[in-house]
């Protein structure tokens, strides 16, 4: 029936089935705590923007070494759409943050990819991970030099390193 | 039967008016195709649905992804692009009110699959709307807003309960894990955690050096945000239609403010389920056992 009432339960049947969803709603509030509901994957977990940044995290793509795509650099704007999209941006921003794993590199390579494909003369395509502090005063640590053309070569000892503490 | 039992069944068993939870169906489709075709428009394309090995961002598709049987069955390059067309034509159908519950049913688990691929991308307000989407295609959320089928004005009342406690839920876990994660939310910090999630370039839309100069305003701010987070209990009080217009602003003050994608549009999508009071003691449809 359309109205969602004679669909064959009985309301008290109804208000088990209810009860137990709004028990699991309950504990999914817990921080931590994470209930999952395959193959609807609804893993619950609402830590929603929990915390700020410890400093200002910056992507730069450098071709032949310009600075073509900046983070929140509107004179560095290459393909700044799609990498701030954020269907792109959370597999970057793990780089970012210090991952290491299959999800960054293939990050990694997609935009040096994007990169060689826009700038076809191109010799070298660096991915640059840039860290300062949010009171200014410059850069803190060293840039980290992620990925360079061939985009999914093996990345070279001591490139992709971990970013400042 | 117990009393308490009994109240439960009553209160689950009560009837509210169709059209809320008929505007969160349309709102819930909407935001999800408008994040699709986001995609699209930024040249993103297919790549976050397609695994590395093929040029996309899918390093390692999760545990289910339909058993990994989707991409084994059409290839790595067409299990991904076929969930999205699956899952994008089933909101089309959802929100028109065609064939309304297979599709929604259709559409939440597409777009599970989707964030099997995209797993990075899978944030909370992904699995808020796809709950959105269950409850819809459990309940009688094709009963307006179609030109298919009849009109019911009245309808359960109980998938707009429960919108109202996913709410209620997300926002309490939100302002807990802030509290939990780090103090300076209502302690101010140096820089205040909310000046420095404003100031992140790679979400926010606003100076660093502007918050970093105002650390008292930022401070207050991120405190009012945990407050306001916090006090989601209130939806179930009087003061429910109160709580909900600060709710508008701060979601749409969000968006002004950072760019996080859907999340503030795909939150807003269930604010229409608000709109069936919580305490209604409108006529109970379906009969009631006797005890």
């Amino acid at each position: 029936m359309r109205d969602g009432v004679r669909v064959g339960i009985s309301p008290g049947v109804r208000a088990a089935l209810l009860l137990a969803a709004w028990i699991a709603l309950g504990a999914a509030a817990v921080p931590g705590v994470h209930l999952a509901l395959p193959p609807f994957a609804i893993g619950e977990g609402w830590a929603l923007f929990a915390d700020g940044p410890g400093e200002v995290r910056r992507l730069e793509v450098h071709v032949d070494g310009r600075v073509v795509s900046r983070t929140g650099d509107p004179a560095a704007d290459w393909s700044a759409p799609a990498v701030r999209n954020r269907h792109v941006r959370p597999a970057l921003t793990a780089w970012l943050t210090g991952e290491r794993g299959p999800t960054a590199r293939a990050a990694q390579a997609w935009v040096c990819e994007r990169a060689t494909r826009a700038f076809p003369a191109a010799e070298r395509v660096d991915l640059v991970a840039t860290y300062a502090a949010f009171e200014g005063g410059g850069r803190l640590g060293e840039p980290v030099v992620a990925r360079s053309a061939p985009c999914r070569a093996p990345v070279p000892a001591g490139a992709g390193g971990e970013p400042p503490p | 039967m117990s009393g308490a039992w009994r109240r439960w069944v009553e209160w689950t068993s009560r009837e509210g008016p169709a059209l809320p939870l008929a505007l969160v169906r349309v709102a819930v489709c909407v935001v999800l195709l408008g994040d699709l075709a986001a995609a699209y428009l930024d040249g993103v394309g297919w790549a976050p649905w397609l695994p590395a090995a093929v040029g996309g961002l899918a390093a390692e598709p999760g545990a289910w992804y339909l058993d990994r049987g989707l991409g084994a069955l059409l290839g790595p390059d067409v299990g991904g692009p076929a969930a999205l067309l699956v899952c994008a034509g089933a909101l089309v159908l959802g929100a028109v009110g065609l064939a309304t519950r297979p599709a929604l049913l259709v559409a939440a688990l597409a777009h599970a699959q989707l964030a099997y691929l995209d797993d990075p991308a899978d944030r909370g307000v992904d699995r808020l709307l796809r709950i959105a989407l269950l409850v819809c295609a459990l309940g009688a959320s094709d009963a307006r807003l179609t030109p298919f089928g009849p009109r019911r004005d009245r309808v359960l009342a109980w998938p707009a309960d429960l919108l109202r406690a996913t709410l209620t839920t997300v926002y309490v876990g939100a302002g807990l894990a802030k509290l939990t994660t780090q103090a300076g939310w209502l302690t101010g910090g140096d820089p205040p955690v909310l000046a420095r999630a404003l100031a992140d370039p790679l979400v926010g839309r606003l100076d660093p050096a502007f918050l970093v100069a105002h650390p008292t305003a930022s401070a207050a701010a991120g405190a009012a945000v945990v407050l306001f987070e916090l006090s989601a209990p209130l939806l179930w009080t009087r003061h429910a239609r109160a709580w909900a217009l600060a709710g508008v602003a701060f979601h749409v003050g969000t968006a002004l403010v950072l760019d996080l994608g859907i999340f503030p549009w795909g939150v807003l999508a269930l604010y229409p389920a608000l709109l069936v009071p919580p305490r209604s003691r409108s006529r109970v449809a379906g009969g009631i056992p006797r005890v």
